[in-house]
């Protein structure tokens, strides 16, 4: 054998087996992969429900809209900023007294304007539902007297104040939105890898295959045998002993 | 180099019966391809009347001898003579699928003067008989390339219009080369998903190299 091998040295076989894809093979390919597939969207899947099973803080989210009739936008825009300056913040934490940084409850409050008008929302996040009226309040009064006193702007007029509301929803429900993404995560991953194993695969799968790749007639494909032609397994295989019983 | 124990391979009830599909459930689906097969190898050979086959494959284990008995079977429906001969001596599984002795059988008969006759057996199945593996004889694979194998092929071709040998895999030894130069082909058991290209690519280059015609491949997907 291994004389053979020395002695005989030819030219690999000049066919280049060509991948071709279409769907009837993509689905081949799944059916024979599935294992992986489903494996990879399990273990994905898992994974993202302790993700979203994990308990979070529960934040609740208040704001008070206020009017600044400023003359120009470059005013009502200066105002605004004072909204967020630390110089505020760090009067609203010594003001109300609570154990906050100005960092911290610079992060908490968020200004918007309501369509480009003069009116302007104060926004405050925080896990305390109680606490959070408390702040946005103290944010428009501080701020109010700050840009009164530094500005020389006093035409600042609160719409609407922040009230606690008597039952808060916390705006961050416990969702499974990280189940969804490892789900489908799990089936992109997993479809990759089917498809990645497929390709470094390199048996034989058809008569196509065998004709193409090894150069050699196909006679024909004996399918896998089916769980229903060997029912009654012993008693067939008796009739096989006892003789002629049927088959030519 | 392996061991040269004789290893006793062991087939589960499953698997006997899968020898047999032909015979016994003739409308199964894989009966229908091995009909086909059968006519297939029929055209393949050409207008011989009297054809002699090796049954092989790349690697062991891919389904050599199922494919073997059921062609046998098959060509006995067609109402052929047919022989069908364990030419696995070192790993014979012939006669445990057929529920017989193992010996004496075919490298008995090429190692003694014994007569042809006493190592064929006939079977259930009618027009088929079968010569087992024999007994476990040094050197019993240098038999098969033998001035007996000859004489044995000689006598078995008068008396049987198709002889199949149920041969080891060609990457494993070389007697299914030797066997097949003898023969009118080879027949090829690739082993779907399972028969890697470059180990089918090496045995057909094998197989080419002994100048042995492949009359075709047969795809098991069992």
């Amino acid at each position: 054998m291994e004389d053979d091998n020395e002695v005989y040295e030819k030219a690999p076989s000049s066919r280049v087996p060509v991948k071709e894809i279409n769907l009837k093979e993509w689905a081949a390919v799944i059916r024979r992969r599935l294992w992986i597939i489903v494996l990879t969207t399990v273990l994905l899947a898992v994974l993202g429900g302790l993700y979203s099973s994990q308990p979070e803080v529960p934040l609740y989210s208040t704001s008070a809209r206020i009017m600044i009739p400023a003359a120009t936008p470059e005013q009502l825009s200066t105002i605004k900023v004072f909204i967020r300056e630390p110089v505020v913040l760090e009067r609203v934490i010594k003001d109300s007294g609570i154990q906050r940084s100005a960092g911290g409850l610079r992060n908490q409050i968020s200004v918007g304007s309501v369509d480009n008008s003069i009116v302007t929302i104060i926004s405050v996040v925080d896990p305390d539902p109680a606490l959070a009226p408390q702040i946005v309040n103290a944010v428009v009064r501080v701020f109010t007297e700050e840009v009164s006193k530094r500005m020389g702007f006093n035409g600042i007029s609160v719409l609407t104040a922040a009230v606690e509301s008597p039952n808060p929803a916390p705006i961050n429900p416990p969702s499974n939105r990280a189940l969804i993404a490892g789900i489908i995560a799990g089936l992109v991953i997993g479809l990759g890898l089917a498809l990645l194993l497929e390709s470094l695969d390199d048996t034989l799968r058809s008569e196509r295959d065998l004709e193409r790749i090894l150069g050699v007639d196909s006679l024909g494909a004996v399918p896998k045998l089916q769980r229903k032609d060997s029912i009654g397994n012993s008693r067939r295989k008796n009739e096989y002993v006892r003789g002629e019983a049927i088959g030519s | 180099m392996k061991p040269l124990a004789h290893r006793e391979k062991k087939l589960d009830s499953r698997a006997i019966y899968g020898c047999f599909i032909v015979h016994n459930s003739p409308t199964a689906a894989a009966a229908e391809q091995y009909r086909r097969i059968r006519n297939n190898i029929r055209i393949a050979a050409g207008k011989k009347e009297r054809i002699s086959l090796v049954i092989t494959s790349p690697s062991p284990g891919e389904g050599k001898t199922t494919s073997a008995v059921n062609l046998a079977v098959s060509f006995a429906q067609r109402g052929d003579k047919v022989l069908l001969v364990d030419a696995n001596v070192k790993n014979p599984a012939l006669g445990q699928v057929f529920s017989i002795k193992q010996w004496p059988g075919l490298a008995d008969g090429l190692a003694s003067n014994m007569d042809f006759t006493e190592t064929v057996y006939p079977t259930d199945v009618e027009r088929l008989s079968i010569v087992p593996g024999g007994s476990h004889l040094p050197g019993a694979a240098d038999l098969l390339d033998s001035q007996a194998m000859s004489e044995f092929l000689d006598r078995a071709r008068n008396e049987y219009t198709v002889i199949l040998f149920d041969c080891s895999a060609v990457l494993e030894t070389p007697d299914a080369i030797a066997l097949a130069g003898r023969c009118d082909g080879a027949v090829l058991v690739v082993s779907s998903g399972k028969t890697q290209q470059k180990k089918a690519l090496e045995a057909k280059r094998l197989l080419d190299f002994g100048k042995v015609r492949i009359l075709g491949s047969l795809l098991n997907r069992g």
